[in-house]
């Protein structure tokens, strides 16, 4: 008589996605704490006031109104994973509006780099610009990637094969670049703690 | 043996420790922005790697955490996709 070996099963503590994008998000979370410690190093040694009185005023106004365009579109994919846990319907509203305001939020950002640079702020100009560039541009890419996630989570919850857990990471790497801009936004356009 | 020597070697050969010219700066504002991000960057990481862990041990201690099946067939096959695992909550 053979014999068949039954191996007892466990299931995961935590979700191998959800566990993997929370150790990502915390590389990129001292990613963009290695920057701010470089901007307020360089800003507390720079000579004269700070940003240069010759360099284009950033649009502060402007992206006050793009920060809570992102903060929405956070709330929305927020709430889109909440509605698709307790199984209600409208998740797949949630993260197109999500998707689509944050879309919003890189078009505005694009127009106003345009706009610096028409204005004669470039990478090279000053460290201040160098920084603004950098910092914001580096943002920018995450807001981009992060957009990529949610999109193809959005096609996988069409096709109803999306499981929970692989919302859940999509929805922590948005949450993500959400919650790191209104620090970016204090330091570089508001110049905080300076 | 071998400790006690290395220690008689490390204390015996002291030098004079002066102050890091990159690090250190006469303006008072410049000091408190390196000692700011300093703390930043070295408590920022234990405190998310603390979080982490506080997490996954909270998970392991709910009710669902570590369930184990026996009975016949394996409840889910590791080689399915993650849909199929996973499914739908």
């Amino acid at each position: 008589m053979s014999r068949v070996a039954i191996l007892p099963v466990r299931k995961p503590i935590v979700p191998s996605a959800v566990l993997g994008m929370v150790v990502f998000v915390v590389t990129e979370v001292m990613f963009f704490a290695g920057l701010i410690s470089a901007f307020v190093i360089v800003r507390s040694r720079s000579i004269g006031p700070w940003p240069p009185p010759d360099q284009p005023r950033l649009p502060i106004e402007a992206t006050a109104l793009n920060t809570l365009v992102l903060t929405a579109s956070g709330l929305a994919v927020y709430a889109a994973w909440r509605r698709f846990a307790r199984g209600a319907e409208g998740a797949r509203r949630g993260l197109m509006a999500g998707v689509a305001l944050g879309a919003i939020f890189v078009s505005v950002q694009g127009a106003e780099w345009a706009a610096l640079l028409r204005e004669g702020m470039r990478l090279t100009t000053s460290a201040h610009a160098s920084f603004f560039y950098l910092i914001v541009g580096a943002h920018a890419l995450h807001v981009v990637a992060a957009m990529v996630v949610l999109v193809r989570a959005y096609v996988l919850l069409r096709a109803d094969r999306i499981g929970e857990p692989t919302l859940r990471a999509a929805t922590i790497l948005w949450c993500f670049v959400v919650a790191v801009w209104p620090v970016l936004y204090l330091l570089v356009y508001l110049g905080a703690g300076a | 043996m071998r400790a006690w020597l290395v220690a008689i070697l490390v204390t015996a050969v002291p030098a004079v420790a002066r102050a890091c010219p990159v690090c250190f700066d006469a303006n008072e504002q410049n000091r408190a922005a390196f000692i700011v991000t300093t703390i930043l960057l070295s408590t920022l990481p234990l405190a998310m790697v603390g979080v982490i862990v506080l997490w996954i041990r909270d998970s392991a201690r709910g009710p669902e955490a570590g369930d184990r099946s026996t009975s016949g067939a394996p409840a889910s096959d590791p080689l399915r996709s993650d849909r199929a695992r996973e499914g739908r909550a």
